[in-house]
């Protein structure tokens, strides 16, 4: 058996080093996925964080409470005001709306105050 | 006799010909469709078409109808849906109507036995119940956004509407829950705190709430339930009352018209309460004891 040598000792670290840190990556996307609230860091840093943490929490409540799997999915979810959203679900015959009202929290966090359940028959 | 009431959404003949010891009068309801095809614009190949046709809905990708997937199409909506329909219900005859008598002199009074067909026919025929146009998806297309007018060629399929509370999903083929809407039949919830008549009864928590009301076809499942028998209990009593109109003008022609009325079985509070089983054709003595019979009897000849 034959020693390794130096160069490729150091290339074996180097690759090391870079899988720990995408499997430290994935871990931590795996847990964000796993909670229904983002980090305040990350949503006080500008206002585009802070609505893709107020999407997050939209998508969030639509993966753990809308039951009505099949139709044509979201087609859409649009700002109304400042804290109000709607999110829109293609269904046979109809369109279901759900209306969130939004508040940020001191630390930038939004919550969920409210959701409004609606239809739109097509 | 074989009469026929029509009514704006279907006809119903009652077929009484059949009835024996054995067999129950037939009522069936023939719901006449006529059909559009859509393709894609000026002729081509393939195209689009936007959700629901409304130009401000996504679009998916259209094919054009050939002459064999059109007849196809349409005999696998037809035969699927009044496959799934048909004979499914008998009502019981608590009105004493539609009496006969066999050559050896024994009076029955028959149960009804609730059909339903479904003739296709073309969008332009003038004595269509409803008119109904339909896309044809692309392959790569899953789903389109129908309407009750408006469908597309995949909404035979049996697919996932919603999920129970354990998870699991819960599964319609889209067409056997329109033909009920054509039937006449609401969703499932309508009428509960949820789902308020007065509301929008397409709201989804119509479609069902409880797990049992999901399943369903009135809501998001393939399940029948008795008052889906509705739609045959509204034309029996259309049949039953005008008997009753038929023997008051020409009392001769019916067999006890007047008899029926003194002991209780009287058609205009009659309920025709359905069921699942078959039942079979009573004595007026069974009738007026509520005797059901579900097994088949003895019967002189
Ligand atoms: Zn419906």
């Amino acid at each position: 058996m034959t020693r390794p040598s130096q160069r490729s000792m150091a290339f074996f670290a180097a690759a090391l080093v870079a899988a720990l840190a995408i499997w430290g990556t994935s871990l931590a996307r795996a847990e964000k996925q796993g909670t229904t609230q983002n980090s305040a860091e990350e949503c006080k840093m500008d206002p585009v964080a802070q609505s893709i943490c107020v999407y997050d929490l939209i998508l969030d409540d639509i993966r753990d409470n809308y039951r009505q799997r099949g139709g044509g999915g979201i087609s859409g979810i649009v700002q109304t005001s400042t804290t109000g959203f709607t999110a829109r679900l293609e269904q046979e015959g109809r369109v279901d709306v759900r209306s969130y009202e939004i508040r940020f929290e001191a630390d930038g966090r939004p919550a969920i105050v409210s959701v409004t359940e609606a239809t739109e028959t097509m | 006799m074989k009469s026929t009431i029509k009514f704006p959404r279907f006809d119903a003949e009652l077929d009484t010909d059949c009835c024996d010891p054995y067999n129950n009068a037939e009522l069936t309801l023939t719901l006449r469709l006529g059909f559009t095809q859509i393709n894609p614009a000026g002729g081509a190949a393939a195209g689009s078409h936007h959700d629901y046709g409304n130009a401000a809905k996504p679009t998916r990708k259209t094919i054009k109808w050939t002459d064999a997937a059109w007849k196809t199409w349409k005999d696998n909506f037809c035969s699927t849906a009044q496959s799934f329909w048909t004979g499914k219900f008998w009502l019981v005859n608590d009105a004493g109507s539609f009496p006969f008598v066999t050559k050896s002199g024994q009076g029955y009074i028959p149960n009804v036995w609730c059909r339903m067909k479904i003739v296709a026919q073309d969008g332009s025929a003038a004595n269509n119940h409803h008119s109904i146009s339909v896309v044809r998806l692309d392959p790569s297309e899953s789903w389109f956004g129908s309407h009750s007018t408006l469908y597309d060629s995949k909404d035979t399929d049996l697919v996932q509407k919603n999920t129970d509370s354990a998870g699991n999903k819960v599964m319609q083929r889209a067409h056997v829950h329109e033909v009920g809407h054509l039937l006449g039949l609401g969703h499932v919830d309508i009428g509960k705190a949820h789902c308020p008549a007065s509301g929008d009864t397409n709201a989804s928590a119509c479609y069902g709430v409880a797990d049992n009301d999901m399943k369903s076809v009135m809501g998001s499942g393939m399940e029948l339930r008795l008052e889906h028998a509705e739609p045959w209990r509204e034309a029996i009593r259309g049949f039953s009352i005008g008997e009753v109109l038929t023997g008051v003008l020409a009392p001769g022609k019916l067999f006890l018209p007047f008899g029926r009325l003194l002991i209780g079985a009287n058609p205009l509070f009659a309920v025709w309460p359905a069921k699942f089983k078959r039942h079979y054709p009573r004595t007026a003595e069974e009738v007026a004891a509520g005797t059901l019979i579900t097994a088949k009897p003895a019967r002189p000849a």
